[in-house]
Formats: structure tokens, sequence, C-alpha cells
């Protein structure tokens, strides 16, 4: 994937940038607002990560100039201010993802995932399957090798998130944003809880376990 | 805003304007009124003296004439004047001293009759008007000349109805102009009202149109806008300041965060460095957390989340704290009761719907933490007329009624909850959210127990009061 990088800061630069190519990546890195702003109308590329605060013209009118151009590749939006309505006024100017910093790089790279794969997600499915799990949409079931598993409805909606993400790694915010619609940090365990009582229904009665804790960063449902 | 139809709204009424202009106009009118009195008491009396003296003087006309041309002269006279008055209420009798009539008009009793007011039966009148009658005996003749009061009363009935008109039309114009008056000024005050309000409700950009006007409530407009440009700028100041601080904190923070990162990759193979960078990683989270909370605070305190309000049903919000804490707090070895209204319609609030997630989930984890092992916590949302409200509520140890002010305070908190997680900002926060709702926040004693009630307006009044 080839990657349009805009962030001021030459720490938090170095360390996305060395960690993208690491991840087998392609990267242009600008430092201000403008210069991303003509790499981002001359190349094509997978994806832009954008610094909310920029020196000069800033990151919020460098998104808004790459929209207003047409251009709708994805964009995750860096934002060190973090405030409360930082987050809609990204979303709402055409960002597709937001990160609050600070942040750690497999957060980042969970969440580059996900935007990148987001229209697949879009597509109207009525089975999912991961291995021999499945899930029936239309009839709201879940089996694992032809075992009826009874769901309560959030753990229905977890276990679907994870399933339309396969292989993907989701943090515990990308989590609690899409699956409680909490915008917000609970200081209590949520997320851990209700894997670990998704866990019990899907993985231990089972030989192999589907549903993975990636320390530090979140979890993925692999096969 | 400038509504020029004549609408006695209660507003209207309530205004200094208005009650200015009624207490004036009720003034004049009282004035007016006693003046009036005053002169048409003075008229009556000028008239009633002109009565007695035309009858006085008719008497002396008729001595006069008697002197001049003797018995023959004054009964032709008198039955000439008799002829020339009219009977209805003006008479004369002319008779001898001992009653025998001679001539004029015929009265019944003459003789007995004395000088004074009389009434109009006692002379033989059929109607009963009073009449000044004066009884002149002279030269052996007796004369008597009675004039009724009739013309003072006429008189005084003109110009008591005259007066009266006058003061219908004084008081239906002085109305008027007290309500047209009033409404000019009332507009202008509801549009300063109106302005404030919006202020009040975090859009700093308005101000009070003056149209160039001196006046008291131009100059007053002026001032009022001056201080609010001052607000605005120091507003924005502190927004930028915190942006600002936001920011430069962030970053250093952010790169503190990836300088430990790179250190954990080196220090792997060394389980006690490993430990302690893991150590040091969570009290990053720890100190991000806290600034987000006073972040979060300021902000919404600021009244800069108004713009997301929408209507929401207390009961949806109730319904997913409830499934997503349900499990939690079973595993805090506590239990979860929901009691949510039945019809989620009726439970609308206009608010933020993330912020209202974040009220509650802070009120059941402050339950979690602070209720106990073996605790139930209860969540509950209920509608009754005027209030939608949202109680999280606890059968633990609950907290003295003399804290209940201070736990609502920043970094607040109780000396035995020290050792237990939490920045002591999650109720500050509460608090906030309430106030940003204009909800009623009140904490009571469960008995056992702490219980939490935000009483919210229902949506279609707290649009109404376009607060």
């Amino acid at each position: 994937m080839k990657i349009l990088l805009v962030e001021d800061d030459a720490v938090t630069r170095d360390y996305v940038e060395s960690g993208l190519i690491g991840a087998g990546h392609l990267v242009d890195a600008a430092e201000e607002g403008v210069d991303g702003l003509t790499l981002a109308s001359r190349g094509t590329y997978d994806a832009i990560i954008l610094d909310r605060m920029l020196p000069g013209m800033d990151g919020l009118a460098v998104l808004k100039a790459v929209r207003a151009a047409g251009n709708t590749t994805p964009v995750l939006f860096l934002t060190a201010i973090g405030g409360v309505d930082d987050r809609v006024e990204g979303l709402e100017a055409g960002a597709d993802d937001y990160l609050v910093k600070p942040f750690a790089f497999s957060e980042l790279a969970a969440r580059l995932t996900a935007i990148l794969r987001r229209p697949a997600m879009m597509s109207e499915q009525t089975k999912l399957c991961v291995g021999d799990l499945e899930m029936d949409l239309v009839r709201r079931t879940v089996t694992r090798a032809g075992i009826q598993i009874d769901l309560l409805p959030k753990e229905f909606a977890l276990l679907e998130y994870f399933m339309r993400s396969e292989g993907r790694v989701l943090s515990k915010t990308m989590l609690l944003e899409h699956v409680w619609d909490f915008n917000f940090d609970p200081r209590t365990s949520v997320v851990e809880t209700h894997i670990s009582r998704l866990r019990a229904k899907i993985d231990k009665p089972f030989e192999t376990d589907l549903l993975h804790t990636i320390k530090n960063v979140g979890y993925t449902l692999r096969a | 805003m400038l509504d020029t139809r004549f609408v006695l709204s209660r507003d209207l009424l309530r205004s200094t304007y208005f009650r200015f202009a009624f207490i004036l106009t009720s003034l004049f009118v009282a004035a007016y009124f006693v003046a009036g009195w005053i002169a048409l008491g003075a008229i009556g009396d000028d008239l009633d003296d002109r009565v007695e003296q035309a009858a006085i003087l008719r008497s002396l006309e008729m001595i006069e004439m008697f002197e001049a041309g003797g018995r023959e002269a004054l009964i032709i006279e008198v039955n000439a004047r008799a002829l020339a008055l009219d009977p209805e209420d003006d008479l004369i009798w002319l008779g001898t001293s001992d009653g025998a009539f001679l001539a004029g008009h015929l009265i019944p009793n003459a003789v007995g009759l004395e000088t004074g007011d009389v009434s109009g039966t006692s002379l033989g009148q059929d109607d009963d008007d009073t009449y000044f009658l004066l009884n002149k005996p002279f030269d052996g003749f007796r004369l008597i000349s009675a004039r009724s009061y009739e013309e003072t009363d006429d008189i005084s009935a003109v110009v008591l109805s005259a007066f009266g008109g006058a003061t219908a039309l004084l008081v239906i114009i002085s109305g008027l102009a007290a309500i047209i008056l009033s409404r000019s000024g009332q507009s202008r005050i509801d549009h300063i009202t109106d302005v404030l309000r919006k202020i009040g409700g975090g859009e700093l950009g308005h101000r009070i149109e003056t149209n160039d006007r001196r006046d008291d409530l131009g100059r007053l407009s002026t001032r009022i806008n001056e201080a609010l440009d001052q607000l605005e700028s120091t507003v924005g100041g502190i927004k930028q300041v915190s942006a600002d601080i936001a920011h430069d904190l962030r970053t250093p923070i952010n790169r503190l965060g990836i300088r430990l990162e790179r250190l954990q990759d080196r220090a792997s193979g060394s389980p006690v460095l490993e430990k302690e960078l893991e150590e040091a990683t969570g009290e990053i989270e720890k100190i991000t957390t806290t600034f987000d909370a006073l972040l979060r605070i300021s902000q919404i305190e600021a009244g800069a989340r108004k713009a997301k309000f929408g209507a929401v049903p207390l009961a949806d919000i109730a319904g997913n704290l409830s499934e997503a804490y349900e499990a939690v707090v079973e595993d805090a070895g506590q239990k979860l009761v929901s009691a949510v209204a039945k019809e989620a319609c009726n439970t609308l609030v206009h608010g933020d719907r993330d912020l209202l997630l974040q009220l509650g989930a802070n009120l059941i984890e402050n339950a979690i933490r602070h209720a106990g092992a073996g605790a139930e916590i209860w969540i509950e949302t209920g509608a009754s007329p005027g209030t939608v409200w949202l109680a999280v509520s606890d059968n633990g140890p609950g907290i003295p009624p003399a804290e209940y002010d201070n736990v609502l305070g920043r970094f607040y908190r109780l000396d035995k909850s020290r050792q237990s997680p939490g920045s002591g900002l999650g109720l500050a926060l509460v608090k906030a959210i309430s106030e940003l709702h204009r909800a009623r926040l009140s904490l009571s004693d469960a008995k056992p127990g702490l219980a939490v009630r935000i009483e919210f307006k229902p949506f279609t009044q707290a649009l109404n009061s376009n607060d």
C-alpha cells in the first residue's frame, strides 16, 4: 500500500513512518499542511494519515481541500487536541477515522487496516463464516461445528464485528465505539468482560481458539 | 420580534413598561376625576345661588311695581309674569296676607309654605323636583315665588355626561398609548433577553441590535455588547489556551510513549525491565485519562457541546448501559437491576447522546467501585408530569449527606476511597453534563446506600423554553 503521512512532529513522524515501512507499506512523508496537500493532489495514495495541528495550513483545512477536490482516499485523522468535538469535526470534514494522541503504532495500524477495507463491510451478506464458526445474519443464529450457540444481543453484535473484520486486530477503543456506542473510555472492564463471556461460548467448548488477544493492542478473530 | 399586533400577552402585562404606563394613566385619571368633582360641585353651588337670586330679584321687582303703580299694577304684572313663566318649573303666586288668592299661578295651601327648599308635590306640581320657594309678605300682600332646581340638575347632567365621555376617551387613548409604548419597549427588552439566553447557551457570537439608538436601552445594549465582546475574546482565549496546552502536552507524552515502546522492544528478554516499562506505559495512560477528563469537563462547562443536542430517549440510554454493564457488575460480585420506563417515547429529553451515556456509565462505575461486593445496583428511568428522570442507586455503604456537595467537586475523594482506583473526576463530569442539560442533579440516602437522581425537562418543554 502507498500511504501519505502528514505530521510535523519529527519523533512521531519517524515512528509512524518506520512502523509503516516495517509493515511493508510505501510512505511519503510531509511536514507541513501545504506540502501534504500538494502530494495528496499529485499522487494516488491508498490512505492518508493526517495530523490535526500543522504549521501553516492545519489538518482540518487540508482534509476539507482534499475532499473538495473530489479525492475519496481514506483519511485517518490524528489529533492531539482530543477534545469532545474534535472527533465529530474531523469526521464531518470527511475523515474516515480518527486517533487521539498519544497512541500506539499497533492501534494506528489496526485503524488503518479497518479504513482500507471499509467498503467490503458495506456489502450485504446474510452469512458470515470464520473457520467452523458460522453466523446467520437473517435468523440471528450462531453455530460452531454445527452446534448452536446462544448469544446475548451485545455478544452477537460483538461477534458480528469480529467476523466482519476477520483476521484484523480490533482495539479496545474500536470495540467500544462500534459495539456499545461509547465514545469515551470507561474505567471498568466492559470490553474484557464481554470478550471473556464470548470466549466461554465460542472457544472454550471447542478444541481450537478463534478469538485471540494481541497484547497491548486488542483482539482478533481468525481460524 | 417586532410584532405590532395588540396582543395583551401575560409578559406584556408583567413588563415594567406596561406597569409604569398603567400607574401613570391611573394617577392621571384619578386626578382628573377629583378635579372634575370639585368643578362640578362649584358649578352646582353657583347655579343654585342663581336660582335663589332670581326668585329674590323677582320679589323685589314686584314690590317695586306695587310701590310705583299700586295694587292694580301689581296684579296685572303678576298675571303677566305667570303667563310668561313656564309653569312646569317656575311659579308665582300673589295673595292677601291672610291667604286669599289674587293673581298668578294656583298653589294649594300657599299660606302655609315657608321660605326654603320644598318639594314639587307640596306646590301641587306633578313632578318631585326640588324648588326654591320665597315667601315674601309686604303691605298686606303675600308674594310667593317658587323656582325649580331642575335647570341646575339638567346642566349638571350635561356637564357630567360630557365629563364622563372625556374620561372614557382619556382612558382609551392613554391605555392604547401605554400598550404601544410598552410594546415597543418590551420588544427591545425581549430582544435583549433572547440574545442573553443564547449567550447563556454557549452561542457567544450573538449581539444586541442597537440601531444606533442613544436612549437608556440603547446605551445599555451597547454596554452589554461591549461586555459580550470581552467575554467572547476571553472564552476564545481560554479555548485556544486549552487547545495549545493539549497539543503541547500530548505531543511530548506521545513521544514518551513511543520511546517506551522502543525500549520495550529492546528489553525483551529482561523480565524486570519489561515489567517496569509496562508500568511506565500504564502511568502514561493514567495521565492521559485524567487529562482528557479535565479537558472534557472544561469544554462541557464552556457549553461547547450544545450543538450536538437532539431528541434522546433516556430509556434507551439506560437500556444500553445495563446491557454494557450487567456482566461487568456480575463479575464484581454485584447485581445490576434495571427498571426502565416501558414507553421509551415518554422519556425523551433534549440532549447529547454521547454525554448522557457517559453520565450513566460514570454513575454505574462509581457504584461498582464504592458499593462493595454483594451490593445491588439499580438503574431506573421514568417520567412524571414536568420531569423525565434517570437514577442510579446502590445499597452499599453510601456517603454522609454532609459530603454530597464535596463529592461533586473535582479531585475530591472521600478518605476511605483513596485506596480504590479512580481519578476523582467521575462525579464532577456527571455534574458538568447535568448542568449542560439544565437537569437537576440530586444525591440522597437510599437507606442504605447512595441514590443519584437526574431530573430533565421533557423534550418538548425543553425545546419550547429555548434554553
